[in-house]
């Protein structure tokens, strides 16, 4: 029985209009089959979910447009993701206990899981995310299980100033602070951005640099803002400068939004320009009626300052216009960086390359380097340098032009980034000219000494020191080999050869092997060289002609060798390639076949040694290696070796034919979500892996398949041991 | 976002938003960001308001994701967020309060009862933000009065007696 002045909840009422909630009782039922007012309210709640509110709506993408754009300048907002404290209750011992036990499990370390960010990566966070230089950041590190047991961990950087120059290899890395771990297990700790700074990088590893995390090689970094709270002009420039030849079209990305915050910076266009350049864009009507519109502008709104980086930017756009801003950038301003750019380019190169005058060449590059001084002319004194020394001196032999050029070389770049690898570059040259081969052996030695006692500053960033130690490893047999070259030449005939021998004594460089060969073999050592020989014959990358070479080598007696030499060279390939080898676990990811079924990558490559090769048609240097990366896959497929090739698209009629026109063989996965190259912590294309029967990478990221063949081949051989 | 064979699950999109990875970004805003617009519109009484909200709940989602524990399901969390976030809004111009001159134009010129669902927003949107608050959740999203009242702040009770006073106030509002 019901009472029809005693209403039912309005929650029982709710179930009237929508079925998500539970059936209303009888009681209710009948209650509102005989209230009017109860009615009223259903049918209330029924219009509101049958409203324009309720309505299936698009979120609309400007608003996503508008945050990214945001975030991208640094701004930031603070979520409430905690609910509000709920007015207090009595409610007993009941939430004592509770209260007791989340005190506890807080103490056992309950909230390890925000610690653990990921297997191989971690998150690392900066506040002020958008800081100004000379501020202090607060830095947060949720570690990998890989580095979360430290105590400690180092955060590396490569910090970049207003001066800093383009690529990141030469870069100085600073160890710039330490983390500490906290009783929560996050890693916390700070530092001051240098006043000088506008751009740094950032990896973290642990105190031995066995493990470093560098966000899966796109590194963590740091944009500094202007007081207006924008990222800076120099931030920007310096944050292009770092990703040349790390992410071309990110740093294209970054030169559009510099163009966007400082439309009036004739810079940014410039950089803009160079970017569009680099990736093949700047010869399309899009970008070159833009580049008119801008050299327009520019002209119109005068230029006094400018001339110099306007005249360089109007090359190619206007014929009449560009002779005569270039002009007059050389009449007004010849000593600005791009005014010293056209006197290199149009006149000291074209009348070197004309009349092949050295005296004048070198003379007027005299001229040259005494015009361009102060800061803004850094990079033209490294460029002239660099052009004097390897284009005119080296090549006239004229011992002190080569000296005074080397010196300015090496001091102009140090300016801005670590010379040692030039260092080693023009001691290999000297010892390569008869009138400096003492002085280039010397040079050798000391640059073997310096490998020995290498700065960590010049450890790159992203290098664990294992692969460091590797890297020193193929320099220092590279260094042998020029000095053993260089002895052998200058008549030290068996320490030459003692060095050769040892520069092929460990790690696999077949254009070593071959050089090496040469060398012997040109120093009468012929059973050294047949040694050499047989290592490049067994390596699967060599041609009929390398084993001919070897077999011209052997007398006649000596062929019945032939066999067990290449055994042995193999089993030799086998244990240096080996040693590079990294077993790391692969996380189980989906791809879908030509045919829309979804797979499991794990069940695609276990059992077999596999190779996954990530590739793309819209990437030029993927396009150039598909050609050799199918040939090796056929290959490697009839020594049962299975490759499974990603791309991100969705499977398209389009896509079929452009693989049936371009005789793609190997089978092709497609990774549309992204979801395979996420477990591979891999990006960019070509990006090729090698992979155990376990499934476990043993090598990569390769880039290039006559990588991908040595190493597969090692690994199969391996087991047949 | 184009559409994708094999969606990448929410774990692997809240580990790649908290990088501030701006494609993944970009897919939970294609995946949640309907539902959310509708919930904040509800909530705030404005699309205009509603997309502001969301604009700053996505330039917050990345460092905000910090306190999200997977054993959440991401689209209530993001719910959640999304209510507090319309909360703390309302609260704010409750204390800063400002008159849209163009809001209050379009309102008095819609009729009472349009028949087309216009007459139950002008309602709802009158309604005290408290109210509509705990109407929309309760009623339009299936919250639970549990759920309501840890997230607003308020006790279970709190929020059954708002609900029942929202209703009653709907009533009055919409009745001939």
């Amino acid at each position: 029985m019901h009472l029809p002045f005693m209403h039912p909840r309005i929650e029982s009422l709710s179930a009237l209009s929508t079925p998500a909630r539970p059936r209303p009782s009888r009681k209710v039922l009948a209650h509102v089959a005989d209230c009017a007012r109860c009615q009223q309210d259903a049918l209330l709640l029924r219009a509101v979910l049958s409203s324009r509110y309720a309505d299936e709506v698009d979120a609309p993408s400007h608003v996503l447009e508008r945050a990214l754009e945001a975030r991208r300048q640094g701004s930031r907002v603070v979520l409430a993701t905690e609910d509000a404290v709920a007015p207090r209750r009595r409610t007993g011992v009941g939430i004592t206990a509770a209260a007791v036990l989340l005190l506890v499990l807080g103490r056992l370390g309950w909230n390890t899981s925000e610690v653990d960010a990921g297997n191989t990566h971690g998150e690392l966070q900066f506040s002020p995310g958008l800081p100004r230089p000379g501020a202090t950041i607060e830095v947060t590190y949720r570690a990998p299980l890989s580095l979360s047991a430290a105590g400690r961990l180092v955060v590396r950087a490569i910090l970049r100033s207003a001066n800093a120059g383009e690529y990141d290899e030469a870069m100085p890395v600073s160890a710039l602070m330490t983390l500490r771990r906290n009783r929560g297990g996050v890693f916390t700790g700070s530092f001051v951005l240098p006043d000088s700074v506008w751009y740094a990088a950032f990896v973290v590893e642990d105190s031995t640099g066995a493990v470093v995390d560098d966000d899966g090689g796109r590194l963590w970094d740091l944009v500094a803002a202007n007081a207006d709270g924008r990222p800076a002009y120099l931030a920007l420039v310096q944050r292009s400068h770092h990703l040349m030849g790390v992410n071309q079209e990110e740093g294209l990305v970054v030169a559009q939004r510099l163009t966007r915050l400082y439309p009036d910076s004739l810079g940014g266009w410039g950089l803009l320009a160079s970017y569009q350049s680099r990736i093949g864009l700047d010869q399309t009507d899009s970008v070159l009626s833009q580049r008119r519109a801008i050299l327009d502008r520019f002209v119109r709104r005068g230029f006094a300052g400018d001339v110099g980086r306007l005249s360089w930017y109007a090359r190619g756009l206007d014929s009449v216009l560009a002779p005569s801003l270039r002009d007059r950038a050389l009449s007004e301003r010849p000593d600005d960086p791009f005014s010293i750019q056209w006197r290199l380019v149009l006149g000291v190169l074209r009348n070197f390359n004309r009349s092949h005058d050295t005296t004048r060449a070198l003379t007027d590059l005299d001229g040259l380097w005494s015009s361009a001084r102060g800061q803004e002319n850094l990079h033209r004194r490294d460029q002239i340098s660099t052009y004097a020394l390897n284009a005119v001196a080296l090549p006239s032999g004229r011992v002190d032009e080569i000296h005074k050029w080397a010196r300015r070389e090496i001091e102009a770049a140090g300016a801005t980034r670590n010379v040692r690898s030039l260092r080693r570059s023009l001691a290999e040259q000297y010892a390569g000219i008869p009138v400096l081969r003492q002085e280039g052996l010397a040079a050798l030695r000391a640059e073997l000494a310096a490998i020995d006692s290498a700065s960590d500053s010049e450890r790159p960033l992203g290098e664990t020191r294992v692969r460091s130690a590797r890297r020193h490893d193929a320099i220092r047999r590279e260094l042998l080999a020029a000095a053993g070259r260089a002895l052998v030449a200058s008549g030290e005939r068996r320490a030459g050869l003692d060095t050769l021998r040892l520069a092929v004594s460990s790690g696999w460089d077949v254009d070593l092997f071959r050089e090496v060969a040469a060398a012997r073999k040109a120093a009468g050592d012929t059973a050294g060289s047949i040694e050499v020989r047989a290592l490049v014959a067994a390596d699967p990358r060599s041609t009929a002609a390398d084993l001919d070479s070897l077999r011209s080598l052997l007398t006649r007696a000596g062929r019945g060798r032939l066999d067990s030499l290449l055994a042995r060279a193999r089993s030799e390939l086998v244990s240096r390639v080996l040693e590079e080898a990294r077993y790391t676990e692969v996380s189980d990811s989906r791809v879908s076949s030509a045919d829309s079924r979804t797979l499991s990558m794990r069940q695609l490559t276990r059992g077999r040694i596999t190779v996954v090769a990530f590739w793309s048609r819209f990437c030029g240097p993927a396009i150039t290696d598909l050609p050799r990366m199918d040939t090796t896959a056929v290959s490697l497929e009839a020594r049962g070796i299975a490759t499974v090739s990603v791309v991100e698209e969705a499977q398209s009629a389009d896509l079929t034919n452009w693989l049936r026109d371009h005789d793609v063989s190997m089978p092709v996965y497609h990774d549309r979500a992204g979801e395979t190259q996420r477990a591979f912590n891999q990006w960019g294309t070509p990006n090729y892996y090698v992979l155990d029967r376990q499934g476990r990478i043993a090598f990569g990221p390769l880039t290039s398949a006559d990588e991908v063949l040595l190493r597969a081949t090692a690994l199969l051989s391996a087991e047949g041991r | 976002m184009p559409e994708t064979h094999c969606p990448e699950p929410d774990s692997v999109l809240v580990a790649a938003v908290r990088r501030g990875d701006e494609r993944a970004i970009a897919v939970v805003y294609e995946r949640y960001g309907g539902q959310l617009l509708r919930l904040l519109a509800r909530l705030l009484g404005s699309r205009e308001d509603a997309e502001d909200a969301l604009h700053d709940l996505f330039v917050g989602l990345p460092e905000g994701l910090s306190r999200y524990q997977h054993q959440d399901h991401f689209g209530g969390w993001l719910r959640r967020v999304a209510a507090r976030l319309a909360l703390m809004r309302l609260r704010a111009d409750r204390r800063h309060p400002h008159i849209s001159l163009d809001g209050l134009a379009t309102l008095d010129r819609l009729p009472v009862n349009a028949g087309d669902g216009t007459d139950i927003e002008r309602a709802l949107a009158k309604l005290d933000f408290k109210l509509r608050m705990v109407f929309v959740l309760y009623h339009v999203e299936g919250f639970s009065h549990a759920e309501i009242a840890s997230l607003v702040g308020i006790t279970s009770g709190a929020s059954r007696v708002r609900l029942s006073r929202a209703v009653a106030s709907l009533r009055a509002k919409l009745t001939p």
